[in-house]
């Protein structure tokens, strides 16, 4: 599994998926940079986060960023014919998923902590430019709660977009997945409707906005094991090519 | 025990059966040529060899592994080009050939023997989007050969080359039994490409074997008499009367291999026959049997035997 993970690691030097994951989680950044520089106000390190580049990141951007993170994964393979040149190996089908798998989720993870690291140098670049002060220093204490909650949130619907970029060689498949989901999310977020609250792409803004600890997070990633099982159960069974 | 067993593989596809009761049993250490016309399920077969699809009916062993059981026993060093190169175009050769040398647990040092062997070693820094298709079609060719494989199975491994590459990748593979010293399978739609190498065929067609053994026993005898003349199809009327099946292609008649076989006498009676009926003969000659031919009169037999079944 290792050796599986290794490699999948290997195909991503200089493809499109790599320059994506370094690019994404810039946009925060140069948005923060943007307000801060304009603004005549201090800007709070609490809004700067909360109230600015995790919505933003976690209602629309990283949905998108995975959506096009996990279609370009599978499409290495689509495109190099790699799914059958791998098949025909001596090598256990599931491990070949599962490496695929981790690479998508560490992917997410990977762009998250480096947009939390450009949303500060953002900020202070803009803080630079406009010389505003702001009245506090960044919320470390909420950042190290809040990260891994909403990671752990996100990964069903990292998940499913993998198991969907995986399975099929069309790649306007896993997009059309992607955006649909991401739009859904947007649609209850902004009408603050609850009884959607189950739907993947939700959960994270929903952990987000929770001021009090919950066992959703614990659930979620239950709930992406179960889903990760099912896929890896699914893709040894199909025929990729 | 054989390299490759295969027994009564059936494969049904939008309800047409693509491979259909085929049984093979492949030597070890012998090249063995799948031949058949495009679509006669020479690739579904190899897939079906290797694993990649599901068979409905059947089993094929790989060195007295069932594929189906114990798929990674089977597969261990097996080498395959199926159809295409599965190249990574974003990479270079070289770490292609690192990436599949991992996951086969090999060492470094067979990346460079394989690099070796289809003279690539100079372009392997290249990117292989760079390459021309016959660079990548050697390059998978290398990665097939990663490990020394004691069975390589190759899918149409020239297709798509220009005629310098098709002979490059002919010679190479002509080598590969000595420099590997294993069992292949080589399929193609041409003759010229199997002829050299393979030691035993079998021809494909709609999804059966339709026939099997060396190619020099397949060919055998059945050469065609070709006759130029000035009347042809007056000329196919006098012999058709006289009980002798003509065809005529390109102004020509064409009296097919089993009568033809028959042997000089029966040439020279033809010729006979045609000038003493003031035919002007300007030419006849017997030309061996081609690859199509040998096609075209396993499927003329297929169809009578199926008219004949019903």
């Amino acid at each position: 599994m290792i050796t599986q993970v290794t490699v999948e690691y290997r195909k991503l030097s200089r493809s499109l998926a790599i320059l994506l994951a370094a690019l994404a989680p810039l946009l925060p950044a140069i948005m923060v940079l943007l307000a801060i520089s304009s603004s005549n106000r201090p800007m709070p390190w609490q809004t700067v986060y909360f109230q600015f580049a995790l919505p933003i990141w976690v209602m629309f951007l990283m949905p998108m960023a995975v959506t096009a993170f996990a279609t370009l994964l599978g499409q290495i393979e689509y495109r190099a014919n790699g799914w059958e040149s791998m098949f025909a190996l001596p090598v256990r089908k599931a491990s070949i998923f599962m490496a695929k798998m981790f690479v998508g989720i560490s992917g997410a993870i990977g762009m998250m902590l480096l947009m939390l690291v450009l949303t500060a140098i953002g900020a202070t670049s803009g803080i630079a430019v406009s010389g505003n002060i702001p009245p506090d220093v960044i919320p470390w204490a909420k950042l190290f709660d809040k990260t891994p909650m909403i990671l752990a949130a996100s990964a069903p619907f990292i998940v499913l977009q993998m198991w969907v970029a995986m399975r099929f060689s069309n790649f306007v498949v896993p997009l059309a997945f992607g955006i649909a989901g991401t739009m859904v999310g947007l649609a209850v977020a902004i009408t603050n409707t609850s009884k959607a609250d189950w739907f993947p792409w939700v959960l994270p803004l929903r952990v987000l906005r929770e001021t009090q600890a919950s066992s959703m997070p614990l659930l979620a990633l239950v709930a992406a094991v179960g889903l990760a099982i099912a896929a890896l159960w699914d893709l040894s069974r199909a025929t990729l090519r | 025990m054989y390299a490759v067993e295969v027994e009564k593989l059936t494969k049904v596809m939008a309800g047409r059966p693509v491979v259909d009761n085929i049984s093979l049993h492949i030597a070890q250490h012998s090249v063995f040529g799948l031949l058949g016309p495009n679509g006669a399920g020479k690739t579904t077969l190899m897939r079906l060899i290797l694993g990649l699809l599901s068979a409905d009916l059947g089993t094929v062993r790989l060195f007295g592994h069932d594929i189906a059981r114990n798929r990674r026993s089977a597969l261990q060093r097996v080498g395959a080009f199926i159809e295409a190169p599965a190249l990574y175009g974003h990479l270079s050769g070289r770490i292609n050939l690192e990436i599949h040398a991992k996951m086969m647990r090999l060492a470094e040092t067979a990346v460079d023997e394989a690099l070796e062997i289809v003279g690539m070693r100079s372009a392997s820094a290249r990117l292989v989007r760079t390459y021309s298709l016959g660079m990548k079609q050697r390059l998978a060719l290398a990665k097939a050969l990663l490990g020394r494989p004691k069975l390589l199975i190759l899918d149409e491994p020239t297709n798509g080359l220009d005629p310098d590459g098709i002979a490059e990748v002919r010679t190479l593979i002509a080598d590969l039994p000595q420099r590997i010293g294993g069992t292949v399978i080589l399929s193609s739609h041409l003759l010229s490409e199997v002829e050299h190498v393979a030691s035993q065929v079998a021809i494909v067609r709609d999804g059966r074997i339709t026939a099997e053994g060396t190619l020099a026993d397949l060919l055998k005898g059945d050469s065609d008499l070709v006759i130029e003349t000035t009347d042809v199809s007056g000329a196919a009327a006098l012999l058709d009367r006289h009980g002798i099946r003509t065809d005529v292609t390109a102004e020509r008649l064409v009296v097919a291999g089993g009568e033809a076989a028959l042997g000089a006498d029966q040439r020279a009676r033809i010729n006979r026959l045609l000038v003493e009926a003031d035919f002007e003969v300007s030419m006849i000659f017997a030309r061996p049997r081609s690859l199509e031919d040998l096609y075209h009169d396993l499927a003329a037999r297929s169809d009578h035997a199926a008219e004949g079944a019903i």
